[in-house]
């Protein structure tokens, strides 16, 4: 039996420099009944690392719909209680996909200034926190630790945090085909998955399946401008009363 | 009017929608619109029970389609909850007068706080007429929100004040203040800012008559209680800067944070925003208009957190006036007036 846990406090940005200086948090369980295979979590850390052996460093984004497929097929019978709860990412996120996190955000998106891993806990602290050089000394912190931390935000689980950003559009859209449309322009990600909208399954597929039809060069700025549209008509008209054409209509409109 | 008249170009239900929501499982009882399901233990799940009646239904469809209303519109029950990232909707069903619906919530499929309301929205696309809603599923009418709480929520959030106790400052449970400050006289604790209301602690070490004289509650107008009024003034003054310089500190950080996320402008402010403690947002929001004294009462908010977010100079100039604020706000001038009076009388 392989039970799954979770810290027993959300961290904090604090907490991932404590964490990084060798501070133990203590865990619980999760909520799900689910037993899960033994190794489960070993054979994800396997499965992560190959994908990025045979991932271009520079390109890691574009296995974004692979490695959510993964986690997708890992996790989703676990209660819903559970798979929105934060401290199952961080935990998950932490102790077992750390290399694939660093990889996804700091290397792909530093690959161009030579960036290599971070091998020390001292150096990823350094990556994570720095200080302003204003009259007032105020920390500054990485975009990264929002990728192990997620947030309280809506979009922090759907969009932010490293991991569970991999698995809410798998659950949401449901098909291997939309969950690539959706990343191969991970504007569409951004678009859809930091609206409210985006938890509305007929909403994003809808926008989803139709965004390249309407503009296909699915350039930032039409994307942006489409999933706007579609929120202000969401300000009067309910999402969930409608079906996927009838969304359509709207985008159309 | 309705207060929807101001937000919707078109017609929409006179008043609210007026429900009865009650839950079909003894254990749980609706206090203020609310079901605190983790008070009870064991239980998995609640079920709802849920009847409306809409007086005058038919007054938000054009003359045309008043007749057969029921052809045209539908009640749902929307159920919404951001913490366990779904939303689901369910329609009632039409008994006589009489929307009636069941449903029942599962503690595994939702965390934290589970909104629910009614809604009256529109069946289908309908012929536009001005002053009318004609696009399908447009809402037209609402009930009040009933929540379900299925954690125990993580802020108080409204009418609570600060919690504040007496605790030895050379305690064990104040370890920050032991060595260097356990002679003040009093503390916050900052800890758990990002989650909870912060306390406020005062030393249970100090003067045996200092301390009697910050326990004396009486309201006579007297020498000894100016002069304990006066020391509150000093507490209350130095705990609103420092709650309000954290507040700002910790959204101007956050607005960096999330520019350096490289998105759109009003998405990052409204992570940020969302970021920070609830009661961070309401000490901003309640102080906005002094914080901002320039901005229109209404705008002062967003002038502040694109102030924040569009320039870093602007934030030492904000965190510049936080004293100020405190003096016109805490009646400093009033009670040193006061105090300044009865000490040249009781001379």
């Amino acid at each position: 039996m392989n039970v799954m846990k979770k810290f027993k406090e959300i961290l904090t940005k604090e907490d991932l420099v404590s964490y990084f200086e060798g501070k133990k948090f203590d865990l619980i369980n999760i909520e799900s009944s689910i037993v899960k295979e033994r190794n489960i979590l070993e054979d994800l850390q396997e499965k992560f690392k190959n994908q990025l052996s045979i991932t271009d460093k520079k390109k890691t984004a574009l296995s974004d719909a692979i490695f959510s497929e993964i986690i997708y097929k890992t996790f989703y019978d676990l209660d819903n209680r559970d798979l929105a709860d934060v401290r199952f990412w961080q935990w998950l996120s932490l102790e077992y996909l750390q290399e694939y996190i660093w990889n996804r955000w700091w290397i792909s998106k530093n690959f161009d200034k030579s960036k290599s891993l971070p091998s020390t806990n001292d150096e990823k602290i350094k990556l994570i926190r720095s200080t302003s050089k204003e009259e007032i000394d105020i920390d500054i912190w990485s975009p990264i630790t929002v990728r192990f931390l997620g947030g309280t935000s809506l979009k922090s689980l759907t969009s932010r945090q490293a991991i569970s950003r991999l698995f809410w559009p798998y659950k949401i859209l449901e098909t291997t085909e939309l969950v690539t449309q959706c990343f191969e322009k991970q504007d569409i990600a951004v678009a859809v998955f930091e609206r409210q909208f985006g938890l509305h399954p007929d909403a994003a597929k809808a926008f989803i399946k139709n965004i390249s039809l309407k503009h296909k060069n699915l350039d930032k700025k039409s994307i942006q401008t489409e999933a706007k549209k579609l929120n202000r008509y969401f300000a009067t008209i309910s999402p969930d009363y409608l079906n996927q054409d009838e969304i359509k209509d709207l985008l159309f409109e | 009017m309705s207060m929807q008249d101001i937000f919707y170009p078109y017609k929409t239900l006179e008043n609210q929608i007026e429900i009865n929501f009650k839950s079909l499982n003894n254990k749980f009882k609706l206090n203020n619109n609310i079901i605190a399901f983790y008070e009870a233990e064991d239980e998995n799940e609640v079920n709802i029970k849920i009847t409306a009646k809409i007086n005058n239904i038919e007054d938000v469809l054009p003359e045309t389609f008043k007749k057969n209303y029921s052809e045209c519109l539908d009640l749902i029950l929307l159920i919404k909850s951001i913490k366990s990232l779904t939303r689901k909707f369910f329609k009632f069903e039409k008994q006589g007068n009489i929307f009636v619906l069941e449903i029942s919530l599962k503690k595994r499929d939702w965390r934290g706080e589970v909104n629910i309301l009614a809604s009256l929205v529109l069946k289908k696309k309908i012929q536009e007429i001005e002053g009318y809603a004609f696009n399908q599923g447009t809402q037209l009418g609402w009930s009040p929100t009933y929540k379900v709480l299925f954690d125990e929520p993580e802020e108080k959030i409204f009418g609570e004040g600060m919690e504040v106790l007496w605790e030895s400052f050379k305690s064990e449970k104040l370890y920050w203040l032991q060595k260097h400050y356990y002679k003040n006289i009093y503390a916050i604790d900052l800890k758990n800012a990002h989650r909870k209301l912060p306390k406020i602690y005062l030393n249970k070490d100090i003067d045996v008559h200092l301390k009697a004289l910050l326990d004396e509650g009486s309201a006579k107008l007297s020498q000894k209680n100016l002069y304990r009024d006066l020391m509150f003034q000093n507490i209350v003054t130095g705990v609103f800067v420092q709650l309000m310089t954290h507040s700002l500190i910790d959204l101007y950080s956050e607005l960096k944070y999330q520019k350096n996320m490289s998105q759109e402008k009003d998405i990052a402010i409204e992570n940020a925003w969302q970021e920070i403690a609830l009661w961070q947002r309401k000490i901003i929001e309640n102080y906005a208009i002094q914080l901002s004294p320039d901005s229109r009462k209404k705008d002062a908010l967003d002038n502040i957190k694109e102030k924040l977010f569009d320039s870093d100079g602007d934030f030492p100039e904000i965190i510049n006036v936080v004293q100020n604020i405190a003096q016109n706000n805490q009646g400093i001038a009033e009670l040193f007036t006061k105090v300044s009076h009865a000490l040249t009388r009781f001379k």
